[in-house]
């Protein structure tokens, strides 16, 4: 049996060609007012913007991008040199005092771990804050869409400018349904 | 080589070679979909071309961030969507941002011109409003050809997850635009 919500799982697939509607689905797409306002949403965002000169020149585009990298590359090598300069002056300069300083006085200077401690690297990849959602196991999951089968307020949906507000209040009243 | 038949992991590491042209025949393959993706969040027709750029130089930078249990266009596009949202914070900064109107070219059917464009302003409109995570996931499911695993790898979420954003998103649009 065909359902609303396996409709919209493959809508996707189906505008851009690479499925077709079963016979069912098609009979359930001729029946259902909703799923016919979604397909034609689908289908609109799909071709967002395909009608709009976005003014993008691929080739362009290849050139700044592969210019910029260059010279990047160029402008790290030179820090480099500079840095291992900077470092061998003053080695130098610690040798020379090491050894006008009189003998019987301790030349080891303690190093802790604090003072080796390096920032950690930045993660490669900026990530998204972590949703609520990826702590729930699939049944919670399917509580959550089962909570979706109730009408929005007006008034939530005009109110939620920010993050993941909406998505915390549709969790609370899937978990208390 | 012919570069067009070549997939997206073969040509990353064509790059990683030192072939360049691997580098333009990803652009190629991408830029169009990544200037979409852009619009459709927001971004003004006029900033597109640079924010594609951006999104290149800091993808092609760092080629190790790359999982490649994410498509390499949905990494692309959380990239883009990360610059177009520090973009946004820039600009609410300085002025109020709106969707502004772009400048309809004189068609046969003016009337017929301006009711699609009033549509599709109400579209990304629609969009726009979405919390980012639910629009991202939208957007890399209906214009990124992407299933939920690859969305999930991008996104740093579950598969499962991923497709509660994309009925949370589907269903306020619905909403937003009856």
């Amino acid at each position: 049996m065909t359902n609303c919500r396996q409709l919209s799982d493959r809508m996707p697939e189906v505008t851009r060609g690479s499925v077709r509607w079963t016979a069912a689905e098609e009979r359930h797409l001729t029946r259902c007012d909703d799923c016919q306002h979604e397909w034609d949403l689908v289908r609109r965002v799909a071709r967002l913007g395909m009608d709009v000169d976005l003014g993008v020149n691929p080739a362009a585009v290849t050139d700044r991008v592969l210019g910029r990298l260059r010279a990047a590359d160029v402008a790290v090598p030179r820090r480099r040199v500079w840095a291992a300069g900077a470092l061998a002056a003053a080695a130098s300069v610690a040798l020379v005092l090491w050894v006008k300083v009189p003998a019987g006085t301790p030349r080891a200077v303690a190093v802790t771990q604090e003072s080796l401690a390096v920032t950690p690297p930045a993660a490669a990849q900026p990530r998204l804050p972590v949703p609520e959602l990826d702590g729930l196991n699939a049944d919670q999951l399917r509580m959550v869409m089962e909570s979706m089968d109730q009408p929005f307020r007006a008034d939530e949906v005009l109110e939620s400018s920010g993050w993941s507000d909406l998505e915390s209040r549709d969790l609370e009243a899937g978990f208390s349904s | 080589m012919v570069l067009d038949s070549v997939t997206d992991p073969g040509l990353v590491a064509a790059y990683r070679d030192g072939d360049e042209r691997a580098a333009a025949e990803l652009v190629r393959r991408h830029a169009p979909a990544l200037g979409r993706f852009l619009y459709s969040s927001g971004a003004q027709p006029s900033e597109v071309e640079d924010l594609i750029q951006e999104t290149f130089f800091r993808a092609f930078r760092r080629l190790d961030g790359w999982r490649g249990s994410a498509s390499l266009r949905s990494w692309l596009f959380t990239i883009a969507g990360n610059l177009l949202r520090d973009e946004h914070r820039k600009r609410k900064r300085r002025h109020v941002v709106s969707i502004a109107d772009y400048e309809l070219a004189g068609g046969a059917d003016p009337e017929a011109e301006l009711t699609a464009h009033e549509a599709e302003t109400r579209l990304r409109k629609g969009l726009t409003s979405l919390p980012r995570l639910q629009r991202e996931v939208f957007l890399l499911r209906v214009q990124g050809e992407s299933d939920y695993e690859e969305i999930a790898a991008a996104l740093g979420t579950t598969p499962g997850a991923a497709r509660v954003h994309y009925h949370h998103a589907a269903k306020r649009l619905k909403e937003l635009l009856r």
